[in-house]
């Protein structure tokens, strides 16, 4: 079963027009924001989050770290739903804002929105959801197909013939992110937010 | 102050904001700090307590992997920021993408 679902959602599934799926995640530790709000205060705040997104997160006790780490983790989920080849669009370009059932939507300004345009990325789903100490996000969408090549792997086989040295997800979190780094403004809807406790 | 010393600056705001599980002072200059476990929010930090201790600022255009891959790479990045910030005539043109490609 997983199997299968893993070749559903392939990164060369093709919907319609050509265009292909592409999804991100992101995984925060709560305590590293709450860290960096600590010590870096409002530069940190005002460098990663709108005032719209603060706004948000904030709560009778003040800011959220959770929300905050989510809505960190779901602006580095669409980062790389995005793909940039070049520097990446600044954090307050990629927005996540609160629709009032509770669900995320992602709205891209500027350097952000022009990459989506160029990448041939319209509509960008986000989940976002906290536990644990944990903020983890998840985007979705679909763009003009990765054309690049494959990453050569390392030479070799196991015993069973073969052994595939791509990354897995989590692998390729933790070493290469996908700071790419390197696209009108698009009301992007919905998802599943947290509904954790505040 | 020269790119060593630079360099040792960017090494202690690493090693103190970068969250690495390694010590930060056997780190060679080029060594690939995402490798050594470097995550994208902790080079957020990073950037930001680089931009504090040297009143720049990482526009945009900087913003990539590249930049943050090494204490060398931002030591460079923040070369010609600071060559420009302090308006020195025939400077080079800015290479933001100079570094080594991930």
């Amino acid at each position: 079963m997983a199997d299968v679902l893993a070749t559903s959602i392939s990164s060369t599934a093709r919907g319609e027009g050509g265009q292909a799926l592409r999804v991100g995640v992101d995984l925060v530790a709560v305590a590293d924001v709450g860290r960096s709000v600590d010590r870096l205060g409002d530069r940190y705040l005002a460098r990663l989050f709108t005032d719209d997104e603060l706004a948000d997160c904030r709560g009778p006790r003040g800011l959220r770290l959770e929300s905050l780490a989510a809505r960190f983790a779901a602006k580095e989920a669409v980062l790389k739903v995005l793909r940039p080849s070049g520097s990446r669009p600044e954090w307050r370009d990629i927005e996540v804002r609160r629709r009032g059932g509770g669900w995320s939507e992602v709205r891209l300004h500027g350097e952000a929105a022009r990459l989506a345009q160029a990448e041939g990325v319209g509509h960008v789903s986000v989940s976002l959801s906290h536990e644990a100490g944990l903020a983890v996000a998840v985007a979705a969408g679909t763009g003009r197909p990765d054309d690049t090549a494959l990453v050569a792997t390392a030479a070799g086989t196991d015993q069973h013939g073969g052994h595939d040295d791509a990354h897995d997800d989590a692998h390729d979190d933790a070493q290469h992110d996908h700071e790419h780094h390197d696209h009108e403004h698009h009301d992007h809807d919905h998802d599943h937010n947290e509904r954790k406790r505040a | 102050m020269t790119s060593d010393q630079r360099n040792e600056a960017i090494r202690s705001i690493v090693a103190e904001h970068g969250r690495l599980p390694v010590d930060v002072g056997t780190l060679g200059v080029d060594e690939d700090l995402y490798e050594a476990g470097m995550t994208s929010h902790a080079s957020v930090n990073v950037m930001i307590a680089l931009e504090d201790a040297f009143d720049v600022e990482f526009p945009q255009a900087t913003l990539r992997r590249a930049t943050f891959q090494s204490i060398a790479s931002m030591g460079r990045v923040l070369e010609v920021l600071l060559s420009e910030a302090s308006g020195e005539a025939g400077g080079p043109v800015p290479s933001y993408g100079a570094s080594a490609t991930a």
